[in-house]
């Protein structure tokens, strides 16, 4: 069952010294002291975890106590599951649910109240014809007036 | 094969073919579903094949429109019956046909006034396929009213209600309008897309007074230079016109009540189709015609696009009905498109073509795929349904490629016109679209996958409504293998559909740039 990590294993570390030895042109040339510092964290952490579970010359209990508060945010994943949540929850869906929520009943509402309007402008114009001759002399008599006002009216 | 297409009106038979069907099945077919069906998959099938076959025969040396049809219809006025296709009707022709041939299948369970439902069906595709292919725009305007009007009794009489509360400040109008029933989208989609093309009509009347050629040919008008001015405003009325058909911020409301409650396969070809009619006439009669008016409001138009992208996306995200999800994520895509062309860039534009294609195909199976969900359990509610995926494993499977088309995973055609846009939105002179457009792709996974998870990758549902719901079958598998099927095929081979598009976009944005 180990094979695929020692097949992965050892391409890593291959990939690693082949680059190291073979210097390929990089665009990025870090700075002369990251690549020991690099390799001496890493030894660092390699020989910690062999004192610690290796010969248990350290015991992991007490370690974890000494730097607890290091421990307690490695157990809570440093929270970023948390500020996904938390991002997820709060901010998207929130901002979701105000916009759906303005698109039905505001930017759609305006539509409805215009068209509701125009439905009662309707039913109220409909009673102009009251089906009474004089109403409609009274009509004509009214536009006409008003045509001459406007031909008269001074340019 | 092209010496066989140019023996025939090869245009006018993929237009007409629907409609001749209609009316077959109208004087044939009462009372035989068997035969509606059968003849709608006939005379779409006609369609399909001539499509296809003119994508292939085309000419992509020579460019330009191709099987030219000329037919007079009143001289004095100058309209012709003038058919064309370049590379960019090419390939809206075939995701035309590749929904509505779709579509009829998946319609294959509508029991109420099959006759009817198959009939107006046809004569609306006859309508969608007229607009693409007319290069008359008196003719193109006539197609465009009769792809709008049957929608209005599809969706009145076999679509379906919902219920949406009343709140808010306008709450009180909602009774008086009936807000979620069928008969309200019916008609508010309606008065929406007739309101825009009152503004088509008085563009293409403007420009055919202002022509000195007194005609309504699009070839003729393509050589004529408008006065800038003229060119604004006509601009501003095809982009408020056809950008309502596109669902245009703020003027989109139209669409998800009208996708919602209208019967399959009239979402599948409205959200497929009928909104990519508004984007191609922008495109074709916007930027075809009036290169100063697109320079100068190209900002408006990518900017709306983006306004498009994201609130189409969070809007989407706020649904519990399935239906509107799909709907709303059609506003969002649709600023997609909106988006690339906008930014007047040579892969901008062909993202946006790209992905009306891909968008048509993607958004119509999920419109199958949800009449097909609903058909099964009975519900559109997400939230109620819950591990669907061990009943319906090749619904399930299908969605599930379409949600990844929609959220733009490399493989599907989704992806490849989302990147030509987001590429082009770098290269324009407004860098900043690239942003609200790439949130929009990633606020799309978010909701595609919620939905996706929610419905049918959760534990099993103990709902005693939703035990042992049956997968598809039959002849509803052909519209999902067809539609699944052109997802993957552009999207792995997209040169397929750019080759042509890129024929037909270049020319247009070489008069554009000479001006810039």
């Amino acid at each position: 069952m180990t094979l695929p990590l020692w097949i992965l294993a050892a391409l890593a570390m291959g990939i690693g010294i082949w680059f190291s030895v073979s210097h390929p042109e990089v665009a990025l040339a870090p700075p002369g002291w990251l690549t020991p510092l690099a390799i001496a964290v890493a030894v660092a952490g390699i020989a910690l975890a062999w004192l610690v579970y290796g010969l248990r010359a350290i015991s992991a209990d007490r370690l974890f106590e000494s730097f607890a508060w290091i421990g307690e945010a490695a157990v809570e994943r440093f929270w970023l599951d948390d500020l996904f949540a938390l991002v997820y929850r709060r901010v998207i869906l929130g901002v979701s649910r105000a916009t759906g929520w303005v698109d039905r009943y505001i930017v759609d509402g305006i539509l409805n109240a215009l068209s509701a309007w125009t439905l009662t402008a309707g039913d109220r114009l409909r009673r102009i014809q009251t089906g009474q001759a004089q109403d409609y002399l009274y009509g004509i008599a009214l536009g006409v007036l008003l045509l001459m006002v406007w031909m008269r009216w001074p340019k | 094969m092209s010496s066989f297409l140019a023996s025939f009106p090869v245009l006018s038979v993929i237009t007409w073919a629907p409609f001749v069907g209609a009316i077959l099945i109208m004087f044939l077919a009462r009372r035989s579903a068997a035969l509606v069906r059968g003849l709608a998959v006939l005379s779409t099938s006609v369609s399909l094949v001539l499509s296809i076959a003119v994508y292939v025969a085309y000419d992509r040396e020579a460019a330009g429109f191709q099987f030219y049809e000329d037919f007079p219809l009143v001289p004095a006025l100058g309209i012709n019956y003038q058919l064309g296709v370049d590379g960019m009707s090419l390939l809206m022709i075939l995701l035309t046909s590749i929904i509505i041939f779709a579509g009829t299948w998946a319609s294959w369970t509508v029991k109420v006034r099959s006759q009817e439902f198959y009939a107006l069906l046809l004569i609306l595709v006859t309508g969608v396929y007229g607009v693409f292919v007319s290069l008359d725009l008196f003719v193109l305007f006539l197609f465009y009213e009769i792809a709008v009007l049957p929608m209005y009794l599809l969706i009145g009489i076999w679509g379906s209600s919902g219920e949406v509360r009343p709140q808010g400040v306008f709450g009180w109008a909602f009774g008086r309008t009936g807000v979620g029933t069928k008969e309200y989208a019916a008609m508010k989609l309606t008065l929406y897309l007739l309101f825009g093309s009152a503004f088509i009509l008085v563009g293409i009347l403007a420009l055919y007074v202002a022509g000195d050629s007194s005609s309504f040919s699009f070839l003729e008008m393509e050589l004529t230079q408008f006065d800038p001015k003229l060119q604004s405003w006509v601009f501003l009325a095809f982009y408020v016109g056809f950008g309502i058909l596109a669902g245009i911020w703020p003027l989109h409301t139209w669409s998800p009540d009208g996708h919602a409650s209208a019967p399959t396969a009239v979402s599948m070809l409205h959200a497929g189709v009928l909104m990519k009619l508004g984007a191609y006439g922008v495109v074709r009669l916007g930027m075809g015609l009036l290169p100063d008016g697109t320079l100068q409001w190209s900002w408006l138009v990518g900017t709306i696009a983006c306004v498009n992208i994201v609130y189409g996306a969070f809007s989407a995200m706020a649904q519990t009905d399935l239906k509107y999800v799909i709907a709303y994520s059609s506003v969002s895509h649709m600023g997609v498109v909106m988006l690339g062309m906008a930014t007047l860039t040579e892969v901008g534009l062909n993202g946006s073509v790209f992905q009306m294609f891909a968008h048509g195909i993607m958004t119509g199976l999920f419109f199958a795929l949800v009449g097909l969900v609903y058909e099964k359990s009975h519900s559109r509610e997400i939230f109620k349904m819950s591990g669907f995926g061990r009943m319906m494993p090749g619904i399930a499977t299908a969605f599930t490629i379409a949600g990844l088309s929609s959220l733009g995973l490399p493989a599907t055609a989704g992806f490849v016109a989302e990147l030509l846009t987001f590429l082009g939105a770098w290269q324009s002179s407004h860098a900043w679209w690239l942003f609200p457009g790439v949130l929009g792709a990633y606020l799309t996974s978010v909701y595609v996958l919620r939905v996706t998870k929610q419905i049918f990758w959760g534990p099993p549902s103990t709902d005693p409504h939703f035990q042992n719901l049956p997968d598809a079958r039959g002849p509803e598998w052909a519209a999902l293998w067809i539609l699944v099927g052109t997802i993957v095929l552009f999207g792995v081979w997209p040169s397929l559909a750019l080759g042509p598009v890129d024929t037909a976009t270049m020319p247009l944005l070489n008069r554009l740039w000479v001006l810039q």
